[in-house]
């Protein structure tokens, strides 16, 4: 049961990316090509995400806890640091080049991009690199 | 600036940013799910690599409803495809074979070094495009803005150095 749910998310999910043109790195470039002839759809996407979510986050954080919990699982607050925006850099420099973040490339390989398949192998294989050799616990 | 929407609303984008919150929405509150589609990837790679790290609680906890997740992604990839025209699986990459005229296996290797940067990145930096752009920016995370502004910054800047698609 919880399977077939969270099954069922992702297919959703998916179709969210797919309607939505995250799939598309021609789509996902010209959001990204602010200087050239910029096509702003996307911060749509973005802003309609955010205005769904925000209000209902501020809702539950007037809450002590979540309803059917005893505590929120919020991430631990940490600084802002040198290692966040260093990631953050180097991920939007992969995001420009390959016109694809991890969600869509998934999808995308499940909608018969078979040459993504080289994608995902070396997202793989660059968390593999930076965990193995970052080593933090 | 030039709206290239497709002959399409504002409206369309929005339903579908919409949706993707309702969906990240739904994981959290009926399961207690923060969804992050970087921590499923780490996820993927516990699955095979068995070194300590990717065996910790804060990994495997996730398994039992990321896998599944991750699953549903290319199910649902395949529907869209089968609904928008019927599955074609190609090898074709796209706006990559106009962009790089470098023949298959120069395509093949931009694509393996843009995925070792997203690896690398979203990893050091704790999330990607639905971990900070859309859950993190959403609950009025600092951290999350400033690594979404400097992401975006850095993509637009590489799009302007190796130009846009078209």
């Amino acid at each position: 049961m919880r399977l077939a749910v969270a099954a069922i998310a992702g297919a959703l999910f998916a179709l969210g990316l797919v309607i939505s043109g995250m799939t598309t790195p021609a789509k996902v470039t010209a959001f990204l090509d602010v200087g050239g002839s910029w096509d702003g759809s996307l911060a749509f996407v973005m802003a309609a995400a955010i205005a769904v979510y925000a209000p209902v986050a501020w809702l539950a954080k007037q809450r002590r806890h979540p309803m059917f919990d005893t505590k929120f699982h919020w991430p631990a607050p940490r600084a802002i640091d040198a290692r966040l925006v260093g990631g953050a850099a180097i991920f939007g420099v992969g995001w420009g080049l390959s016109g694809y973040c991890p969600g869509p490339a998934i999808v995308s390989l499940g909608g018969g991009s078979l040459a993504v398949v080289v994608f995902v192998a070396s997202v793989l294989a660059g968390i593999a690199v930076t965990r193995v050799t970052t080593a933090r616990r | 600036m030039t709206l290239i929407l497709h002959g399409m609303t504002p409206i369309h984008w929005a339903e579908a940013g919409a949706g993707i919150a309702a969906i990240t929405l739904a994981l959290l509150f009926l399961a207690n799910k923060r969804l992050g589609l970087s921590s499923c990837f780490e996820d993927l790679c516990g699955c095979v690599l068995q070194v300590p790290y990717f065996q910790r609680k804060a990994v495997t906890s996730g398994r039992a409803w990321r896998l599944p997740f991750v699953a549903g992604l290319l199910l649902g990839g395949f529907l869209s495809a089968l609904a928008g025209g019927g599955w074609s699986p190609t090898l074709a990459l796209g706006m990559f074979d106009a962009r790089i005229g470098l023949g298959v296996v120069g395509k093949l290797v931009w694509m393996f070094v843009g995925g070792l940067f997203i690896g690398f990145g979203t990893r050091l930096g704790n999330g990607c495009t639905s971990g900070h752009g859309v859950c993190g920016i959403a609950r009025g995370s600092q951290r999350s803005l400033v690594a979404v502004m400097t992401f975006m910054a850095t993509a637009a800047i590489t799009v302007a150095l190796v130009g846009a698609s078209s």
